[in-house]
């Protein structure tokens, strides 16, 4: 029966079919092939695309640039108020996910970690300098909170198998980041250290 | 030495020795509980107390719920492991009765309406309110979701890290083992 219904259709769908399967490609070629990607970034900063993964010693860190439009949308669903937005869209946010895949405890310290901007140094804007400024504008305790909880832990022993992840923050600026990262291992963070030094990254722009 | 003193010495032996027993016995008990991957010892002794609403405007004191097994749970909305895991404590709470188990919610600086809303979505009823997120931090979680195992006598006796599938039989034997041993 299915293939008698089939013979009965009017010939315009296989034609219609047939053109589709033609011109569809050409027609994405042309779009994908019109707006080069790079053409629409200002120098310097990335267009929000995928996470950067790098394994290394049995520590997968990834690092993932948010643009600011995805900050503010973030904050602004949680209710923040403009002020505080205005601010954080113009900050360069790092999601960053750690996953230890050892058998022993891996020791973030985010004191051991060091950041530069086309070789020049930057400084992370830590719990404290934030906690600080909120408290000045008198910004809501819950508010407060929120932001902080979507902050990478300055310190914590990762245990095996553990996968935490948040937000490092640092100046907004065109350019290379260059990130050093140095981990503890061991319960009494005697083990062999871990270095991670990454540098193919840069701050996520709007799309 | 006189006699006061003496009953006084005696009254802190006895509760030095009664403590020791119970630590000796507990950790027996504990020793024969194979942990479930993701849960974690950490003995901070007594759980530090809080009195918080939930949804309906209810004060609740988490000391009121000693005397049984406390599942104390830390959560929000935004947060996509939390997300996640809320299904399996939805089912959780099927699987034991609120007199051997207290499952807690505590909802992390969110407002009421959007509190409301996820756990409508999740078939959740209640959660307590920790508004401006206060209790949440001093109970310091490694990060959200985390759950606390809180034994009859009130001391914290595991850590769940990150969102774990509580209502896989692994999990569900090892809460009904730690239930029975009491």
């Amino acid at each position: 029966m299915a293939a008698i219904k089939r013979l009965d259709k009017p010939p315009a769908l296989p034609y219609i079919s047939r053109m589709l399967r033609i011109l569809l490609p050409i027609v994405l070629t042309l779009f994908t092939s019109s707006t080069p990607v790079s053409a629409k970034e200002p120098v310097g900063y990335a267009q929000f695309k995928f996470p950067h993964i790098i394994r290394q010693d049995g520590i997968e860190l990834e690092l993932f640039p948010r643009p600011p439009n995805q900050i503010a949308a973030f904050y602004e669903a949680r209710g923040f108020p403009p002020e505080m937005i205005d601010i954080l869209k113009q900050q360069c946010y790092i999601t960053v996910r750690i996953h230890n895949r050892r058998d022993d405890i891996v020791w973030l310290e985010l004191d051991n970690w060091s950041f530069s901007i086309d070789s020049k140094p930057v400084q992370r804007s830590d719990r404290g300098q934030w906690k600080r400024r909120w408290q000045k504008m008198g910004t809501a305790l819950n508010h407060q909170s929120t932001f902080r909880w979507s902050l990478l832990p300055e310190t914590l022993d990762y245990l095996p198998d553990e996968r935490e992840s948040g937000n490092i923050i640092l100046p907004r600026r065109p350019g290379n980041i260059s990130i050093q990262a140095s981990f503890a291992t061991g319960t009494d963070k005697q083990g062999k250290p871990i270095h991670i030094h990454y540098d193919k990254l840069q701050c996520a722009q709007n799309p | 030495m006189n006699f006061h003193l003496l009953l006084k010495t005696w009254n802190v032996r006895r509760l030095a020795v009664s403590a020791l027993l119970f630590a000796v016995t507990f950790n027996v008990v504990a020793a024969g509980i194979e942990k479930p991957h993701g849960i974690r010892d950490y003995q901070i002794g007594r759980a530090p107390d809080f009195t918080l609403n939930d949804l309906e405007g209810d004060t609740r004191k988490l000391s009121d719920f000693q005397g049984r097994w406390i599942f104390l749970h830390f959560w929000a909305s935004w947060c996509g492991p939390c997300r996640l895991e809320m299904p399996h404590i939805q089912k959780l709470t099927q699987q034991f009765d609120a007199d051997e188990l207290a499952i807690i919610l505590v909802n992390t600086a969110e407002d009421e309406d959007t509190v409301f809303s996820f756990l409508a979505e999740m078939q959740i009823e209640n959660s307590l309110l920790d508004s401006d997120g206060l209790i949440s931090e001093a109970w310091k979680p490694r990060g959200l979701p985390t759950t606390f195992l809180i034994d009859p006598q009130g001391q914290v006796q595991y850590q769940a890290i990150g969102g774990r599938e509580w209502s896989k039989p692994v999990y569900l034997q090892f809460l009904r083992r730690l239930i029975d041993a009491k």
